[in-house]
């Protein structure tokens, strides 16, 4: 395309823009609350999955060793296996005296109470999924008494951040197929309001490109503005919400750095635009079929 | 320019337009097509800048098989045919030379060459000093001199006006037609479709008769309307 048909298509969309204002005003309104709700849930799905992340990479699991166990060769074992990450041989001693710092008692008394445990593996996996697999191969290793992890609280962990990933996604697909729609139903409006000057342009000669491109600026700008909005509600709501975490409950980890929120922003208005133009693509596709 | 061979057009609500039509139109040719309402001049003018694909036969223009075309070919066809209509089709916001450059913006034409075309074309339909005019400024017959630039700004082969004369008063129907005559006769092929029987005997001129989609008469030269 010449530059001058880069003017006519720029000229084209402003004046779509301009003539369908307060439509086009309350297509980007619409737009920015879907884009906000879409970011803050996006926002919220990053940071569980990621305390997710955190609580099941820190889950490990228990091996107890029998008493002429060899420690070392089930180590070494343990390392050949490529799920395996990490291990820690805790003695049998360290164990009473972890456990006597947990309760609380005093280690003088350990000696009158004896110490029931036996040397214990720690083992982590790279993948917190292989924890079930990888205790069960460690629980027929010759030496190995008993194998225990924290089944009930890692599963439950995984399956949350599991069901966050999903009816995040879902949710999102509706939000998108809302903020689409909306683009939609304005471009339909436009090609509406200038269905006199399609129709010349289809006579003389315009390819089908040509009429699309200034609809597909339109959902663009359409789709710039609103993400620009959107993102910057979510950019400062974000912020807000870290600040006060890190005054009032310090405990709860979430992502946040100046780069991780620009690219969040960034993300949030190529979103936006994409969902501009698919939009009016769609609209202009289906009336440049009927014509 | 124009070849048309066994057409048949059937409407998808199951309406016959055309059956059976032969023509064959030369370069530079001047030629009416008559006939009552509903008698299939449009649809035929329609084959020919494939607002419509026929059902039967071959619609062949300025060498391309018009029915065999691509949907994404049919714009470059339509570069090499003019068309202009009973109701002008301007853009009423824009001014009379924009009116015409937009034949020429839609093409992604450059500045320069716009600069140089627009004026020509303006000039040739007598309207050079209206070019910054509004096109409710203007008489219909100016109007549908301004659709006549626009149709012919990007010089195409082939002019087609589907009841050019159609809104007018017979003196400026009579210079209508007398300009699209003048445009034939510098090479560019002319269809106009109409029922205006006063012009056409006036003209004397090739004349095709269409009664209910069928050719029933061909009159290459001094023809008349109703073959009289």
């Amino acid at each position: 395309m010449e530059h001058s048909g880069l003017t006519f298509v720029l000229i084209e969309t402003w004046t779509a823009i301009r003539r369908n204002l307060l439509i086009t005003l309350a297509a980007i309104g619409n737009m920015t609350i879907c884009l906000a709700i879409l970011g803050a849930f996006a926002l919220g799905a990053v940071n569980l999955d990621y305390l997710a992340g955190l609580q099941a990479k820190g889950a490990f699991i228990s091996v107890y060793l029998k008493a002429d166990a060899d420690g070392g060769a089930i180590r070494d074992e343990l390392y050949r296996d490529e799920r395996v990450k990490n291990t820690e041989f805790v003695s049998k001693d360290q164990v009473l005296l972890e456990w006597a710092h947990m309760t609380g008692t005093d280690p003088s008394e350990l000696e009158i109470i004896g110490n029931p445990y036996p040397d214990i593996i720690r083992v982590w996996v790279a993948n917190p999924n292989d924890l079930p697999a990888v205790a069960e191969t460690v629980g027929q290793f010759d030496g190995v008494d008993d194998v225990q992890y924290r089944k009930s609280v890692t599963d439950k962990i995984l399956a949350l951040s599991q069901g966050i990933k999903i009816s995040g996604m879902m949710l999102g697909l509706l939000l998108v197929a809302g903020t689409m729609l909306i683009v939609n139903t304005t471009v339909r409006l436009t090609i509406y309001a200038r269905r006199r000057e399609i129709r010349i342009m289809q006579l003389v000669g315009a390819t089908n490109w040509f009429i699309r491109m200034p609809l597909l600026c339109e959902g663009a700008f359409q789709g710039i503005i609103g993400g620009t909005l959107a993102a910057t509600i979510v950019a400062i709501g974000y912020a807000c919400l870290h600040s006060y975490l890190a005054q009032n409950l310090q405990f709860l980890k979430i992502v946040y750095s100046a780069q991780f929120v620009i690219a969040f922003a960034l993300g949030l208005i190529l979103a936006g635009t994409l969902f501009g133009v698919a939009g009016a693509l769609f609209s202009a596709n289906r009336y440049l079929a009927k014509t | 320019m124009i070849y048309m061979e066994g057409i048949g057009l059937v409407y998808p609500d199951g309406t016959r337009a055309l059956r059976g039509v032969d023509l064959h139109i030369e370069r530079g040719e001047f030629c009416f097509l008559v006939g009552a309402s509903g008698s299939g001049k449009s649809s035929l003018l329609g084959l020919i800048y494939r607002e419509f694909v026929p059902t039967e036969g071959r619609v062949i223009v300025a060498g391309q098989d018009v029915a065999a075309l691509p949907r994404k070919a049919v714009p470059f066809l339509r570069r090499q045919v003019g068309v202009v209509f009973q109701d002008f089709r301007l853009l009423p916001e824009k001014t009379i030379w924009e009116n015409v450059a937009f034949a020429l913006d839609v093409l992604g034409v450059g500045r320069k060459e716009k600069h140089h075309k627009v004026p020509i074309s303006l000039e040739l339909v007598g309207l050079a000093d209206k070019g910054e005019a509004f096109p409710h400024q203007l008489s219909g017959g100016e109007q549908q001199r301004v659709s006549i630039a626009r149709a012919l700004v990007n010089a195409p082969p082939v002019l087609l006006a589907d009841e050019p004369t159609g809104n007018l008063d017979p003196d400026v129907s009579w210079e209508i037609v007398q300009l699209l005559a003048n445009i034939a006769e510098r090479g560019t092929t002319v269809v106009v479709g109409t029922h205006d029987k006063y012009i056409v005997d006036l003209m004397r001129r090739r004349v095709v008769n269409l009664v209910q989609g069928t050719v029933v008469r061909d009159a290459k030269q001094g023809g008349s309307y109703d073959g009289t």
